[in-house]
């Protein structure tokens, strides 16, 4: 069987597969966040916290809320981090510096897992698991329950309530990333991810080297790192790493499980709406962004050879970078559904990327997290997405838009235009700081274009909480560790803001409005086919300078 | 096309008028790990807990700035 045939056999079982899990799974997300039952667990731990349960919050105290749970986890794990050499399990590591514990902190508080560090030979095994992991449970939850509070904006009327927080993130935590984690990290595991506490072991080789092996307990961390879309491993090469990802079986069911949530959150949104054909709409649109990018990488990744690349073309395709386990059709899916999801877990090397393929790659994250998107994040992007569509649409036809019994006012664009124009500000600003100053331009390791798709990709993906990079960087330097710390604090949390605040207004709405014969239908393909074209319109009109500069100039070269 | 990766040098060379001393002392901190010594590395835990504390302050703000919008 030849590589690229391979390729489409796992995509198109990949494809089989979360078409079973949609349905399902997006019932009992939306059955989570409905019920109103507690479990003794969840309820032992409102007694234990003060909590009401059955007290909901208005907007601002739920993103209040969420930015106070952030701002201790911050802290926290930062505590951690500065003191892993004195605490158990610590491996002999010493404290991490200032800078790398402050960036990792704000890097896997806001799911973003950017990382600076090589994790086998920084973090001890306490701090991986009771750092960093649970950060990658409780930051993939956030994000979860900022769409589901969003979706809420839709469903409730002449109320300035949207949930409570608290109820929502506990509920996340033990009935669905928990057990899902349980059960994908023993799948994981069986396929041969490794997980002990054994110290690490030094062997002499057979041409007389000594070579450290490390052990530690990688499943655990694993499954969270994909499913939550983190994206941090245990180790510096991430998923190419054999301990991590260890087989093609492993490589499938990793890119299986990150997508997994993001594709089913539309399911439970059409759930709560109460009109599965609104989910399937939106479902359609990431399907259609997902393909575009699976299949362009996948393009231009086994088409290097066009241009006469003698190597290449032996090789069926551009391998540089690549782990020869997956070959490149493993590595272009693998990177297709990592950068559109906020995943950014890789397991080949993107700085090696085609410049095409690359610039696929640094597109798909630009997009801001929609297609599926990130846990929750792409759920939430993407409904904003769809009112600025229904706003366009809105003017073409002279109608009032409207979105799911809803009218899109003023007050409503303006949250949206806050939310859409806060990515692109703290990307662009920063990445023109780097470039334009000579403290930043002295960690820019390659010329030209590469250079600058560098530093664009690095701010990019630290704001869209995607955490890949090409690596061509010195991003360990204190200006790219503190610069992207806010960067990553910013990306995260003031979207989240204006996505609540125009949940809020929402919901605030009196009555929903009634379905007349200027009202948009927005489960049609037409509405879907207009959706993706605002998404590509809008995000590629904002990127366009730094597309053309960076990959689009490389390789037109 | 060419082989454009070049781990040997900085391939961004910093233009513009000379910088002082003390300006290059400074970029040589943000740019290069250094070695410090403990008391440093307190007053860097400080720094970048008030970091936190800005940002977290500056977001809070914007929640603030967002409820008056409403209002």
């Amino acid at each position: 069987m030849s590589s690229a045939t391979a390729g489409w056999l796992q995509f198109a079982l990949l494809f089989v597969a979360l078409a079973a899990c949609y349905i399902p799974l997006g019932n009992y997300i939306a059955k989570i966040f409905t019920t109103d039952r507690d479990w003794k667990v969840e309820r032992f731990i409102y007694r234990l916290m003060g909590i009401d349960s059955k007290a909901d919050q208005k907007w601002s105290t739920y993103v209040k809320s969420i930015l106070a749970f952030s701002a201790i986890s911050v802290l926290f794990l930062y505590g951690i981090e500065r003191l892993q050499h004195f605490l158990l399990l610590s491996e002999g590591m010493p404290n991490v510096p200032p800078d790398t514990a402050w960036n990792t902190a704000a890097s896997f508080v806001t799911n973003t897992n950017w990382q600076n560090y090589a994790g086998e030979s920084t973090m001890g095994y306490l701090t991986q698991m009771t750092g960093l992991t649970v950060q990658q449970f409780m930051s993939a939850a956030v994000g979860i329950v900022v769409a589901i509070a969003m979706i809420r904006g839709f469903t409730r009327h002449h109320t300035d309530k949207l949930g409570n927080f608290w109820v929502d993130v506990t509920r996340c935590v033990f009935r669905l990333l928990i057990p899902l984690a349980i059960v994908g990290g023993l799948i994981l595991i069986a396929g041969g991810s490794i997980m002990n506490f054994h110290p690490y072991e030094t062997y002499t080789t057979l041409s007389g080297a000594h070579q450290t092996i490390p052990g530690g307990p990688v499943g655990s961390m694993e499954i969270i790192k994909d499913m939550g879309n983190n994206g941090g491993g245990f180790f510096n090469t991430n998923s190419a790493h054999p301990f991590e990802n260890p087989n093609p079986f492993t490589n499938w069911f990793t890119i299986f499980i990150l997508l997994l949530i993001p594709f089913a959150t539309p399911r439970a949104f059409g759930k709560m709406v109460k009109d599965n054909r609104q989910g399937y709409a939106l479902l359609a649109v990431m399907v259609i962004i997902w393909m575009l990018a699976v299949g362009g990488i996948s393009f231009f990744e086994a088409h290097y050879a066009i241009g006469g690349a003698t190597a290449a073309k032996l090789a069926h395709g551009a391998t540089e970078g690549v782990e020869t386990r997956f070959g490149a059709p493993g590595c272009s899916l693998f990177a297709a559904s990592t950068t559109v999801t906020s995943t950014g877990a890789v397991n080949c090397f993107h700085d090696s990327l085609t410049p095409f393929g690359g610039g696929i790659a640094l597109f798909d994250i630009a997009l801001g997290e929609i297609a599926p998107g990130g846990v929750g994040a792409g759920m939430y992007g993407i409904l904003i997405l769809a009112i600025v569509t229904v706003f366009v649409a809105g003017l073409m036809v002279g109608r009032t838009p409207e979105y799911l019994g809803k009218k899109i006012r003023p007050t409503e664009m303006k949250y949206a235009a806050l939310y859409f124009l806060t990515l692109p500000v703290v990307i662009l600003t920063a990445a023109g700081l780097s470039i334009g100053t000579a403290t930043g331009q002295r960690q820019i390791f390659n010329p030209g274009p590469h250079g600058l798709t560098e530093v664009v990709y690095a701010f990019a993906s630290m704001a869209n909480n995607n955490g890949s990079a090409f690596a061509g960087l010195g991003s360990g330097s204190m200006w790219y560790q503190t610069l992207g710390g806010f960067v990553m604090l910013f990306g995260r949390f003031a979207p989240e803001i204006f996505a609540l605040g125009l949940a809020g207004s929402l919901a605030r709405q009196r009555e929903p409005v009634p379905l007349g014969p200027g009202t948009i239908d927005t489960r049609t393909p037409l509405f879907v086919g207009m959706v993706v074209a605002v998404i590509l319109i809008l995000v590629g009109l904002t990127y366009f300078p730094a597309l053309a500069l960076g990959p689009i100039a490389e390789g037109l070269h | 096309m060419e082989f454009v990766r070049d781990d040997t040098a900085v391939a961004w060379v910093p233009h513009g008028r000379g910088i002082s001393p003390a300006q290059r002392a400074f970029m040589d901190r943000l740019t290069y790990a250094v070695p410090r010594r403990p008391l440093e590395d307190t007053m860097y835990d400080l720094l970048y807990i008030g970091l936190t504390i800005l940002a977290f302050g500056v977001l809070w703000l914007i929640v603030k700035g967002v409820e008056r919008f409403e209002r």
